[in-house]
């Protein structure tokens, strides 16, 4: 009996991750196709195999693939990261961004931004690690806020610091804002809405290594991540030694968000939606929902990206924008069925 | 709709890459400066490396296809068109609409676009991202110039040197000088000694007063030499501030007795209407005397060669409208 419920379930989880990887390749070569020169697939396949010219090669190898590779790597990141808060948190509306880590990434570039004295300074190496410094003091706040002696980790106290953090934060961002000049009042608008443009392979890849080191380490937690599901008391009970593995989990999280935002700026919703489609699909063990939400989260970025990229050519809306246009509507349905 | 010539074009872009590649190997050798001239040992077509921002670059000796990412009012004062501009620039500058009309908008920038229009140069400001400056140099020659560093004639200057148009460079600077003449000697009955001129835009939540180079401000504190209210030449223009907020209520103590006033249109225009209404307003000096100028921001956006030019011609007729 129990195994043929276990058969039917692991053939659930394939098929799901099948159609996954297939929807996956399906928008990775509609994206290859789209954008404003436009490439028939044939010229595509051509170049891939080197028989293209250099403009279609300069095209797809140098604008569009480092870009496509980057929005499945951050996407990856911020859905691995929200789908582990929700399960440390016990609260299946934490996400990256709403716990603030974001907006808290987001203050220190904007910071840097207003005093550094040349703006140009603000490149690729700096950017990321002050947004890291910047995600792990807010995450560190919301972590001992939330924490009460003798129970443990409030969850809803968690999510309630988190967004009282995140106001304070983003009213301080609004004051340095306003003092800006125009052209880097844009920069950081653009960041903070969130922006996969203009990526190269050096963005890719400095993330790569964060994300696959990250996710080792979180693949031989997935047990653990189950058990906390069950609330301290029982994980303690279950041999699981609750605190650090709660630190070193949430660390990661936190880890993986603030690389992820640093290379893309402000995308939220993607850590929330992610896990819970994938909790849907393969069930609510962590060893299939942190790959399941992982690929989901590549997948939405892409989708997002694509759209955001082709829509108005030459402009472009940010990721984060068209991410927000489709997670919010999902975020409000969420919560209504919590209600009832 | 946009005609695709990727198999014509190929042999022109890798030109393009060949020159790119051999300004990179150049680099490493000396330390010539901008504008140094010196002849292209392949291709037999002419090539001059010019140091820019962004190291040293091999540009076309004379750039016929340039997309300017910035300062294209400097480029039209040096006689060059560009065939491609940011959608800033694009949408936002009614100086230099007739100029640009032929001109493509290139998004903010998107690069494919930037590539399909097959530039020769590319003109960028130093603060894009590394990326996609990156980016760029794989298209075409790019060379990047300080931003907001420069008043408009250095600009214009510092342009004509890189890009070997010195002689139209110093013609621009001359007649924008004997511009500037003329309109000294046009308002020199207007402006009593003692009075002072500023610049204003009403925006949604706040008044900002621009200080040079800003708003058409350059023309007015640098080239006219007009003096600013005491409180703005103290906390604005004597530390290299731009700009600054106000709120209605300080608003007198910052009023110049000669007004430019543009309204930032997105959400401002009804709130600058019921600002102008208000008592604080109606009692302003330059309200009572008539002399608030309500000029258009879509004119007085850009602060680069041609730009400035026309900004001095408004500026010079609205003071001169009263008389």
């Amino acid at each position: 009996m129990k195994s043929i419920v276990q058969e039917r379930l692991r053939r659930k989880q394939l098929f799901f991750f099948a159609v996954i990887i297939l929807l996956i390749l399906a928008v990775f070569f509609y994206s290859m196709n789209t954008g404003f020169t436009s490439l028939s697939p044939i010229e595509v396949i051509q170049t891939f195999i080197g028989l293209g010219d250099s403009q279609s090669s300069l095209i797809l190898f140098e604008f569009r693939l480092p870009r496509i590779v980057l929005a499945l790597l951050v996407g990856a990141c911020l859905a691995v990261s929200g789908c582990i808060l929700q399960g440390v948190s016990r609260n299946s509306l934490a996400d990256p961004g709403i716990l603030g880590i974001t907006t808290g990434a987001g203050l220190f570039v904007v910071v840097y931004i207003s005093y550094a004295s040349s703006f140009e300074a603000a490149s690729a190496f700096t950017l990321p690690f002050l947004a890291l410094i910047g995600g792990s003091i807010t995450a560190f706040l919301i972590y001992i806020l939330s924490y009460e002696k003798n129970v443990g980790l409030l969850p809803y106290r968690m999510i309630l610091n988190g967004i009282a953090i995140a106001a304070g934060i983003s009213a301080l961002m609004t004051i340095l804002m306003l003092r800006l000049a125009p052209e880097q009042y844009s920069f950081v608008a653009i960041w903070l809405a969130g922006r996969i443009s203009g990526s190269t392979w050096n963005e890719v890849l400095s993330l790569l290594p964060w994300l696959v080191i990250l996710f080792i380490i979180i693949m031989f937690r997935a047990r653990d991540l189950d058990t906390l599901a069950f609330g301290d008391k029982m994980a303690t009970g279950l041999g699981v030694t609750v605190e650090k593995e709660r630190l070193i989990l949430t660390g990661s999280a936190v880890a993986l968000a603030a690389a992820g935002v640093s290379v893309s700026g402000g995308i939220g919703f993607v850590g929330l939606i992610a896990p819970h489609l994938a909790r849907r699909l393969v069930g609510s063990q962590h060893v299939m929902v942190l790959p399941a939400s992982a690929l989901l989260g590549g997948l939405l970025l892409l989708t997002a990206d694509t759209i955001g990229r082709s829509i108005i050519e030459p402009s472009e809306i940010p990721a984060g924008v068209v991410v927000a246009v489709i997670g919010a509507p999902y975020f409000l349905y969420l919560l209504a069925r919590q209600k009832a | 709709m946009y005609m695709l010539k990727k198999w014509t074009t190929a042999p022109g872009f890798l030109l393009c890459l060949a020159f790119f590649l051999s300004a990179c190997g150049s680099s490493s050798e000396g330390n010539s400066d901008a504008g140094e001239n010196e002849q292209a040992e392949e291709s037999g077509s002419d090539t001059r490396t010019v140091t820019a921002e962004n190291g040293e670059v091999e540009i076309p000796a004379d750039p016929e296809r340039v997309i300017a990412l910035q300062f294209a009012g400097d480029l039209l004062a040096l006689g060059i068109e560009p065939i491609g501009v940011d959608s800033t620039i694009k949408n936002n500058s009614e100086q230099l609409e007739e100029e640009l009309a032929d001109a493509e908008d290139v998004g903010d920038p998107s690069v494919e676009k930037v590539l399909e229009m097959e530039p020769d140069l590319i003109v960028a400001p130093t603060y894009l991202e590394e990326n996609v400056i990156s980016q760029l140099e794989q298209i075409a020659p790019t060379v990047t110039a300080p931003w907001a560093e420069m008043d408009a004639k250095e600009e214009v200057a510092y342009f004509g040197e890189m890009l070997g148009r010195e002689e139209e460079a110093d013609e621009w600077i001359a007649s924008y000088e004997q511009q500037a003449e003329d309109a000294k000697e046009q308002i020199s009955g207007i402006i009593e000694s003692g009075e002072t001129v500023g610049v204003y835009e009403l925006s949604a939540k706040e008044i900002y007063v621009h200080t040079t180079p800003g708003r058409g401000s350059y023309n007015l504190y640098e080239t006219l030499d007009l003096p600013a209210p005491d409180l703005v030449q103290e906390e604005v223009l004597d530390p290299g501030e731009q700009f600054a907020a106000l709120s209605l209520e300080t608003l007198p103590d910052y009023a110049a007795d000669h007004m430019f006033v543009t309204v930032y249109e997105e959400g401002g225009v009804e709130e600058a209407e019921q600002l102008m209404e208000s008592s604080i307003w109606k009692s302003l000096p330059a309200y009572q005397n008539d002399q608030i100028y309500m000029v258009p921001l879509e004119k007085f956006w850009f602060n680069d060669g041609v730009s400035l030019e026309r900004q001095l011609d408004i500026q010079v007729e609205e003071l001169t409208s009263g008389e």
